[in-house]
């Protein structure tokens, strides 16, 4: 399958976002394979958008190989987000080192101040940002387009291989020779936290792997998800709003 | 109840009946015999941001031919707060000069027209659009339609916090539905259609709905005149909320005296994050109790009128669960652009551009607007805002830019169009001939010939300074917003207009109609005199407006609702 036509609309799409009214723009890679395919587009291609990572201190030593591995390679600049460390030691003193197991409200609370809350910082001052979030990924994302408003953060959101299909990422990724996950080859498809992720067995689900032990409805940290619903989906009334961000 | 039991209107049955804004578009878009869409189609692609027109010109000469009128179709973008970057004007020139007629129309709510595409052009011209993350959802249509907002040039950061509640506004009012990328983008269907529309509801809004949120003391959206206005409110710098404004509308019809323009009531003050809450209440009970059966008696200002303003606002509490506070005084000194060069707060500068009636081409041996625009676009690195006057600011230009985008400006001499006399680059027209199905009279093509006498009428006077705001429309429609003008033009027929005298500079007053369908040498007859006497007794800084209320030279008028505001 070609790449070549969607290829060009990503382009096109970062030329646009080289300037106002979307600049300064920001990458959120968590160096997911899709994440590595904007990487690499980036580095070549659009280097005026900001790379950054959430590393919530849990991740998987594959991803630190691979974190460091894309470092030597395009000798990028990228930005890492740690979590405040006074919730970090708040929670773990609180509730123990791997409390996300319990309760769906403790894994929240770990996922919020893990990824949310950096999330938030990084955001500060930008005017748009873009993931490697795909449709195909999990039916929640059914939906996704190429171009969001994230009302959470008030920015502009992008999703540039939104309409991507797997096969494409990893063509991709083969013909550029492009650093990945190794876990990737070892049955994790999507790969967060180390304790949060495991390995899915064929025909499974993409995201099956994460949070494994709760409902199949709950496969989204936060980042993009909002009590159930993309954040695209319509915000309730507005005094709700700040109950929702919690 | 306030809904009426009367009939519903041939267009709220097409709505019903159009499964989710489909209608039978694609089979439309298919038909090659004809150059039209299927009559119930006409109705639904304007959701979609497109209106089916004829070249108007070829219309006598094509029916003796026994031809079909030459259709064509207008399509607008929706662009909250009117703002682009420089590539994406590129985008929006190439399909101007490979699809459209070659030229770009600004329109008075911050948003850029096509005009001429062919049926079998309307696809691709929508995906190159996309492509550059533009769309025309919802650009017209029984919707909310583009949200606007004050282009507030030189405070940059206030401008962009207020953006950012205009752009959560818009999307949280777009349809639901997925008609749009269904039919123009992928041609899949991603959902089994119709998607319920927890907002709209299957059948829209009885009519268009138009949001604007004002920077005073800037009043360039002309808030009064939207169905529901904000006006932002800065407290030490800081943007504490906004005035809420409901029921504004200009359109009115010939010979039908129960429509008006009708000025927004100023109702209360809510903070920034309860704005969305204020845009959802007003909109679903306009979406419940507007006028269905007429559409010309259907817009919120007639349902606000009719429910009584207090009890309308009551129920808008009782949507949102939390009451206004009063209004917070604010200002407002101008409705108009300022032109030219300004520092901004941010140690960037911004050039206002006038462009004569919003028309972006390059027209043999006027301006090469298209062409310099281009070469503005490709190196400025800030926004191109559009504003709600149809001109063009170029925003945020670094020091090290300006030189060069000077520089381009004189190589295409549009640095001549900062010389023209205010009389110019405060007037308006709408579109009107030879594309607008709706025009009785000339607008865009006839404003440049009388505004020639005016300005020598003007200079005889010695008033060649003022900066007397004309505005000229096609029908009584209102697009340039005549009816808050100085001097306003309604067309009520090929070369006759309604006059209209007596509107303020800071879009705050309603004028009076003062005589009816006069052709030009009757308008300048009409006007010689008031001028003469303006030039001769009117106060220091008054306007041509203020003096012809406060002389007392206008008619009573009962069937133009007249409201005057502190």
């Amino acid at each position: 399958m070609s790449t070549k036509p969607k290829m060009q609309d990503i382009l096109l799409l970062f030329e646009v976002l080289r300037n106002a009214p979307y600049a300064p723009a920001a990458f959120a890679t968590s160096f997911g394979a899709e994440d590595m395919v904007l990487t690499d587009l980036i580095a070549k291609r659009a280097p005026w958008i900001e790379i950054f990572t959430l590393d919530t201190g849990r991740l998987p030593e594959e991803t630190y190989r691979l974190m460091q591995e894309t470092l030597n390679r395009y000798s990028l600049p990228i930005k890492i987000y740690f979590p405040e460390d006074l919730a970090v030691e708040h929670y773990v003193q609180a509730h123990g080192p791997n409390a996300f197991y319990e309760s769906q409200a403790l894994r929240k609370a770990c996922c919020h101040m893990r990824k949310v809350e950096p999330l938030r910082r990084a955001l500060q001052g930008k005017k748009a940002w873009l993931t490697g979030m795909r449709q195909a990924q999990s039916p929640s994302r059914q939906g996704l387009a190429v171009h969001q408003w994230d009302e959470i953060h008030a920015l502009h959101k992008f999703n540039p291989l939104a309409a991507w299909h797997n096969d494409e990422v990893w063509d991709y990724i083969r013909q550029f020779e492009v650093p990945y996950n190794h876990l990737h080859d070892q049955g994790y498809p999507s790969i967060g936290c180390a304790p949060c992720t495991r390995a899915i067995s064929p025909g499974q689900d993409i995201r099956a792997g994460r949070w494994w032990w709760e409902g199949a409805d709950t496969k989204e940290c936060g980042l993009h998800i909002v009590d159930g619903e993309l954040i695209r989906v319509k915000l309730a009334a507005a005094p709700k709003a700040s109950e929702q961000m919690e | 109840m306030f809904t009426n039991d009367k009939a519903s209107s041939d267009v709220e049955r097409i709505k019903a009946e159009s499964c989710g804004l489909r209608g039978t578009l694609r089979e439309s878009l298919r038909n090659p015999v004809t150059g039209a869409v299927a009559e119930d189609d006409v109705q639904i692609i304007k959701f979609h941001g497109i209106y089916q027109q004829d070249y108007r010109d070829l219309r006598a000469e094509r029916h003796q031919q026994k031809l079909e009128p030459l259709y064509q179709f207008m399509a607008r973008l929706r662009l909250p707060g009117g703002i682009l970057n420089g590539t994406q004007w590129l985008v929006l020139s190439e399909i101007a000069r490979t699809y459209g007629n070659g030229s770009l129309r600004i329109t008075s709510r911050q948003s850029i027209q096509f005009h001429g595409l062919l049926k079998t052009h309307l696809r691709s011209t929508l995906q190159a659009l996309d492509k550059a993350l533009l769309d025309t959802v919802s650009a017209c249509g029984d919707v909310n339609r583009n949200v606007i907002v004050s282009s507030a040039p030189q405070r940059s950061a206030q401008h962009a916090e207020v953006y950012g509640w205009a752009k959560g506004i818009a999307e949280h009012l777009l349809p639901q539905t997925h008609a749009y990328h269904e039919i123009w983008l992928d041609g899949q269907r991603v959902t089994a259609p119709p998607e319920e529309d927890s907002l709209y509801g299957p059948t829209y809004l009885p009519r268009k709905f138009k949001i604007a949120i004002a920077v005073p003391p800037h009043n360039d959206v002309d808030v009064f005149t939207q169905d529901l206005g904000f006006i932002a409110i800065h407290e030490d710098g800081r943007l504490v909320g906004f005035n809420v404004c409901v029921g504004g509308g200009l359109g009115r019809s010939h010979n039908k005296p129960d429509t008006y323009p009708r000025l927004a009531d100023t109702c209360g003050f809510c903070i920034p994050e309860q704005a969305l809450a204020v845009a959802e209440a007003v909109l679903t009970l306009q979406r419940d109790h507007g006028d269905r059966s007429d559409r010309s008696h259907a817009r919120l200002k007639y349902t606000v009128d009719r429910m009584g303003l207090d009890f309308f606002m009551q129920k808008v509490q009782q949507h949102t669960g939390f009451s206004l506070s009063p209004p917070r005084p604010f200002y407002f000194e101008t409705s108009g652009d300022r032109f030219g060069w300004f520092e901004n707060d941010d140690g960037t500068s911004s050039l206002t551009l006038f462009i004569p009636s919003g028309r972006i081409a390059n027209i043999e041996g006027g301006f090469p607007l298209l062409s310099g625009l281009d070469a503005l676009a490709r190196l400025h690195r800030g926004e191109i805002r559009l504003t709600c006057n149809q001109n063009l600011l170029i925003a945020g230009v670094s020091p090290a830019e300006r030189p060069q985008i000077e520089a381009v400006l004189a190589e295409y001499g549009l640095d001549r169009l900062l010389n023209f006399a205010p009389i110019r680059t405060h007037a308006m027209a709408c579109v009107a001939l030879p594309t607008c199905p709706l025009a009785m009279a000339e607008a865009e093509r006839y404003l440049p010939v009388f505004l020639d006498h005016m300005e020598t009428l003007l200079a005889e006077l010695g008033l060649e300074g003022e900066a007397l705001a004309v505005r000229m429309t096609g029908c009584p429609n209102g697009c340039a917003r005549p009816y808050l003008a100085e001097i306003g033009l309604v067309g009520k027929a090929p070369g006759l207009y309604d006059l209209y005298l007596g509107g303020d500079r800071a879009g705050m007053r309603l004028n009076t109609l003062y005589r009816e369908a006069m052709g030009e040498e009757a308008l300048l007859e009409a006007l010689r005199p008031l001028l003469v006497r303006f030039a001769g007794h009117r106060r220091p800084g008054e306007t041509f407006g203020d003096f012809v209320q406060r002389q007392d030279l206008l008619p009573s008028n009962p069937s133009h609702r007249h409201t005057e505001r502190a």
